[in-house]
């Protein structure tokens, strides 16, 4: 059913660290690696070698220059942004509405924003309605594909308790990944999101994206350090205080 | 985006259909006999047979097509599902008429059919609108002249057909008055809503879709995959903008020769018939391309993530790599 289910308390979702994420791919891999072989798998690339390879990856990592502009004492600063997009489990995803089918769905327990493989059609409508660019269609299957946030992970109980998260957050070797519940004000995801000032994708959108953006910390000046030196600690070596053997180096050094 | 064949045959052939519908319902609720009781069935059948046409290649354009039924199923949140049953619901009315022409079911209420059938064609049309204004991932749907162009378009093309189809019309002279100006009309949306798909911005930027814009100035660095993909195949689509000038002139040269050749049958109205025949080629063409550029010349805001200029994309072949540099 594509009408939207009624808000449901839980809202879960990720967040995205931009200070801290490098930029590896290791999330991208690591959830085309689950969803091929998981519970909605497979994940089946149109062309997965030769010239031009070409298929579904539902979590790509993108890479930005930002350029603060040159100011009257300042030159410009640039600093690189490594980007990961993937769906955002939007509040009201127009992605689902305007499924003609009911293949897309989003789910009344915890907001999770799903496809249908059974029901899809492969119109490809709902990738024409998200601006957030979440959904890939699968020219193999004939059907849509999108992150599922793992939802054959989080919940399946034949797993150890640490590795019910979605594969991305598990994978991401510098923990700029976190996922748990943003409806609930007290739990950790949320909490960092306050601390950090966690923001939604392009909020004018209406759709009230539930992950969240970490935006980078303010970085150390280099270019200001470069032209503008610090002088270098005056080194103080009392010779006093040295042991005898030091003291006598020191003495034969210093001739 | 994408002009993908499936979809532009289906709005310009089902829309000619639904049109032709409509001028038909409209000729037959008021008794104003433009189409000679005789061709009634004539033009039923062609309406319908673009109807089912345009129906057919839309069904090309699914990814499962043994699962087409299901579209039916969504019809309270979505328009294409509201589509799909208007559709099929113009046929019911239409072929009852086509039954009462053809004598079969002479105790048919026929003005009262004719005016479901007219109401159905626009519905159907509306909801044809409605899926594409609806998606503000891609603003330029969403421009003012986008469905009453849509409309003009679908009733001045449905008028070629149905006069194409009728000897001797009766009233032919006002009709085709009404027809030339309504490709003058659908002319003059169009160059409005070119106009303003060129002169005004996306409301997103790529500052506003990363949120990076209280940094600085935002550019590509490097792109998520050094191939192409379906995001960039479907949304980030722009062969046509190289051509869009000359496409777009083309399109505006054969609405006005359809205007021109309605003006000449509105001072000749012998002539309404071979005119009207004359001018189904340079009225499909000037639909297809419109429905063609209609695509191509949309910018989707994905695209805002990759490249900075879309056209680096598609030029280069490789996405993003080709438009680092910062805007100037």
């Amino acid at each position: 059913m594509t009408m939207l289910p009624p808000v449901a308390p839980v809202k879960l979702g990720l967040v995205i660290d931009l200070d801290t994420c490098v930029g590896c791919h290791a999330c991208a891999v690591a959830c085309k690696q689950w969803n091929d072989g998981g519970q909605f798998g497979p994940l089946p690339d149109e062309r997965a070698f030769g010239k031009d390879p070409l298929g579904v990856w539902v979590n790509r990592v993108h890479s930005y220059e930002v350029t603060a502009p040159a100011t009257a004492n300042a030159p410009a600063k640039h600093m690189t942004v490594h980007f990961p997009r993937s769906c955002l489990h939007c509040e009201v995803p127009e992605c689902v509405t305007v499924c003609p089918t009911g293949a897309s769905y989003k789910r009344a327990s915890d907001g999770i924003v799903l496809v249908d493989e059974d029901k899809c059609i492969g119109c490809k409508l709902c990738a024409w309605a998200c601006p957030y660019g979440a959904r890939e269609f699968s020219e193999v299957k004939g059907t849509m594909q999108k992150c599922t946030l793992c939802v054959d992970r989080i919940y399946n109980e034949t797993l150890d308790a640490a590795d019910r998260q979605p594969a991305c957050v598990q994978a991401c070797p510098t923990r700029a990944r976190h996922f748990g519940d943003l409806g609930d004000a007290s739990s950790a995801v949320s909490k960092l999101v306050a601390e950090r000032g966690g923001y939604a994708l392009m909020p004018e959108s209406g759709f009230r994206p539930v992950n969240r953006y970490l935006p980078p910390r303010p970085r150390r000046d280099a270019a200001a350090a470069a032209t503008n030196p610090a002088p270098a600690p005056a080194e103080t070596l009392d010779a006093a205080k040295l042991p005898p053997l030091l003291r006598w180096l020191d003495r034969v050094l210093s001739r | 985006m994408n002009p993908a064949l499936s979809v532009v045959l289906f709005t310009t052939l089902a829309s000619a259909g639904l049109g032709a519908l409509a001028w038909l319902g409209v000729d037959l609720a008021l008794g104003l006999r433009v189409v000679a009781p005789a061709r009634v069935v004539v033009v039923l059948a062609a309406a319908l047979a673009l109807l089912a046409g345009g129906l057919l290649a839309s069904f090309w354009h699914l990814g499962v097509k043994t699962r087409a039924w299901r579209a039916f199923s969504q019809w309270r949140s979505s328009w294409l599902s509201r589509e799909a049953w208007l559709s099929l619901f113009a046929f019911v009315p239409a072929l009852a008429l086509g039954a009462h022409a053809l004598g079969r079911w002479p105790a048919l209420p026929y003005e009262a059919t004719a005016v479901a059938l007219v109401l159905l064609a626009f519905a159907t049309l509306y909801a044809t609108t409605r899926i594409y204004t609806s998606l503000t991932a891609i603003p330029a749907w969403s421009r003012a002249p986008v469905a009453p162009a849509f409309f003009m378009l679908a009733l001045a093309a449905g008028a070629c057909w149905t006069l194409a189809l009728t000897a001797a019309p009766a009233n032919a002279n006002v009709f085709a008055a009404v027809v030339a100006a309504l490709w003058l009309l659908a002319a003059a949306l169009k160059i409005a809503y070119w106009r303003r798909i060129d002169t005004q911005a996306l409301p997103a930027t790529r500052e506003s879709a990363t949120g990076l814009g209280r940094y600085g100035h935002v550019s590509v660095f490097e792109s998520p995959h050094t191939e192409a993909n379906f995001l960039l195949r479907e949304m980030g689509y722009v062969l046509a903008r190289k051509h869009g000038k000359r496409l777009r002139a083309l399109c505006v040269g054969a609405m006005t020769s359809c205007a021109v050749l309605f003006a000449f049958a509105a001072a000749r109205p012998g002539s309404t018939m071979v005119v009207a025949m004359l001018a189904v080629l340079p009225a499909t063409f000037a639909v297809f391309v419109e429905r063609w550029l209609f695509f191509a010349q949309a910018r989707h805001l994905v695209t805002l993530y990759y490249g900075a200029d879309p056209r680096a994309v598609a030029d280069q072949g490789r996405p993003g790599f080709a438009s680092s540099s910062p805007a100037p």
